[in-house]
């Protein structure tokens, strides 16, 4: 029985480092019998950055162009193993335009018999604030934590597609990243039935870390000015300055109320189909830390990179 | 050959000259020549903690300095050169007189109509404009931008001083252990110049108090404190300057 495996995220769960273990492990996967399709950006996985994965023209494909469907199924019919495809684009297609039935119909063209589902799941405060840093270092994000909050809806998609692919023929694993981001390969090799220690991890295991608070209002206001710019401040302080601890952003208790009311009902309903150690801790409801200070830190190492970074686009 | 008028020039570099070698023989031949026969010299002291603070905001704002605070603690001898002044230019010909900063900061015009031997009115005082000292975290940038581009207060802090003119500034503070140090260093200096000068116009020798240490100690990396407000103003006003 062959199977298709498909890991589809969702964002902030180690997607990357999961799709750098696949690209390096490529070899031993298909000596196990398991065929892991090349992707555009095998290159930059093998090195540990950020990759979209194997999966993203299927995710695209399938959604919105199924017509195009024979290229990505040609390589795949010339072998008998199972495929495993890797897309944090699976999962935003599958919660928008792609449905179990479009699946099913490309599981059999590639002769497989079942699809087994990898979805990882954050707790959202965590998941939150891990996107923020992220937002505003790369997407050039200017707000509030708490305007970002206003949007989030994660385990109201999650629970969307659990539920629009509930079938016979698909299985969906479960994990919360929030409870095994240290045994994520682990999680990894025991969905896909290998023995422990088969992955192999990149050299660089170390992800790049997030950003203080005081780089945070730097970088929100130089968004503001500039649009996207962490390549002009952000990138630059976290590769000068990688032993710096991060902040965490702190969210209002009311952004937190507002975002706890919009998704605790489909947190309960997946909690009740999820094994129970995977369960979504509703952390929006803990309490704020105590120090909701204005005040932040910065040091002279960070005001010189700072002057560095912009000393060659100042005008005087 | 000047007239018979008494002659006033007034400019904080005499303090400096006038500390150094050989200007009180300059002086004397200068003031031989053109006539005078007394030279009144009115010279303002001031507690060396605040004094080292302001003169050493200032020289990042107008002289480009990039040292660190306990850097210009380290150099900071302003009592030696004030008693240097005081040895170097002997009566008869010289009269020093000394004032404290502290009992003319608020009665100035007085104290100089009273050295000047004239009437207090006939001294009209310009309206005092004081501009805020930088805040530590304008002092971290602004000391970046120095070592950049040498002096450069218009890059930043020219303009965030007219954007924000009311921001409470925030003195440097030496770490407790500096502090002790320089008040040990210019204690001696400081004696020998209140034993010259009149007891009211003496230099405070009271050792440092912990409030006017900073807590806890400076760290090397050198970190300061900041409103997210004011960082945001400050990395604005940057911003504001970039071209991309």
């Amino acid at each position: 029985m062959r199977t298709l495996f498909l890991h589809i995220g969702h964002g902030k769960t180690g997607t990357s480092y999961l799709q750098s273990c696949f690209v390096l492990s490529r070899q031993t996967l298909a000596r196990t019998g398991i065929l892991y399709p090349m992707g555009r950006q095998d290159r930059q996985a093998a090195r540990g950055a950020t990759s979209s994965g194997n999966g993203t023209p299927l995710a695209k494909t399938l959604g919105a162009q199924p017509q195009n469907i024979g290229r990505i199924l040609r390589p795949l019919r010339r072998s008998q193993r199972n495929i495993l495809f890797s897309s944090e684009f699976l999962f935003h297609h599958m919660t928008k335009d792609i449905s179990a039935e479009d699946l099913l119909r490309f599981a059999d063209k590639a002769n497989c018999e079942r699809i087994s589902v990898f979805l990882l799941i954050r707790d959202p405060l965590d998941h939150m604030r891990s996107a923020y840093l992220q937002n505003v270092q790369r997407s050039g994000l200017s707000e509030h934590i708490d305007g970002m909050a206003r949007r989030f809806n994660m385990p109201i998609r999650v629970y969307n597609l659990l539920t629009a692919f509930d079938h016979p023929r698909i299985d969906i694993t479960v994990r919360n990243y929030s409870r095994i981001k240290e045994q994520l390969t682990a999680e990894t090799e025991d969905w896909l039935g290998l023995s422990p220690g088969t992955l192999k991890h990149p050299h660089q295991s170390r992800v790049n870390r997030s950003l203080t608070a005081a780089e945070m209002e730097i970088q929100r206001v130089f968004n503001k000015e500039f649009g996207p710019s962490g390549r002009l401040f952000a990138d630059k302080v976290i590769d000068a300055l990688p032993e710096l601890k991060p902040d965490y952003p702190i969210m209002g208790e009311t952004a937190r109320q507002i975002t706890h009311d919009r998704c605790a009902n489909a947190m309960r309903q997946i909690n009740r189909i999820i094994p129970e150690n995977q369960a979504y801790c509703f952390d929006l409801l803990d309490p704020p830390p105590i120090d909701d200070s204005d005040l932040v830190t910065l040091s002279e190492d960070q005001v010189d990179v700072i002057i560095n970074a912009l000393a060659r686009h100042i005008k005087r | 050959m000047m007239g018979e008028d008494d002659v006033l020039v007034s400019s904080p570099f005499f303090l400096t000259r006038m500390g150094g070698p050989g200007f009180a023989d300059e002086l004397t031949a200068f003031a031989r020549t053109a006539g005078f026969d007394r030279v009144s010299v009115l010279m303002v002291i001031r507690e060396p903690f605040e004094h080292l603070a302001e003169m050493y905001l200032h020289d990042i704002r107008h002289a480009g300095s990039t040292q660190r605070f306990a850097e210009a603690g380290a150099v900071f001898d302003m009592p030696a050169q004030a008693l240097r002044v005081m040895e170097r230019h002997p009566e008869p010909l010289f009269d020093v007189r000394v004032v404290n900063y502290r009992n003319v900061a608020d009665a100035e015009p007085k104290v100089i109509a009273d050295w000047l031997g004239i009437e207090g009115d006939q001294l009209r005082a310009p309206k005092i404009t004081t501009e805020r000292a930088l805040t530590a975290a304008e002092a971290m940038f602004q000391r970046a931008l120095n070592a950049q581009y040498g002096s450069s207060a218009d890059i930043l802090i020219n303009e965030l001083y007219a954007a924000t003119p009311d921001l409470l500034p925030d003195p440097p503070r030496l770490s407790s252990a500096d502090a002790i140090a320089l008040h040990e260093r210019l204690r001696p200096t400081m004696a020998a110049l209140n034993q010259q000068i009149d007891p009211a116009q003496a230099y405070d020798l009271s050792p440092p108090s912990p409030e006017a240490c900073q807590q806890p100690a400076p760290t090397e990396r050198g970190e300061v404190t900041v409103s997210r407000e004011h960082l945001q103003q400050i990395a604005a006003h940057l911003a504001h300057k970039v071209r991309l």
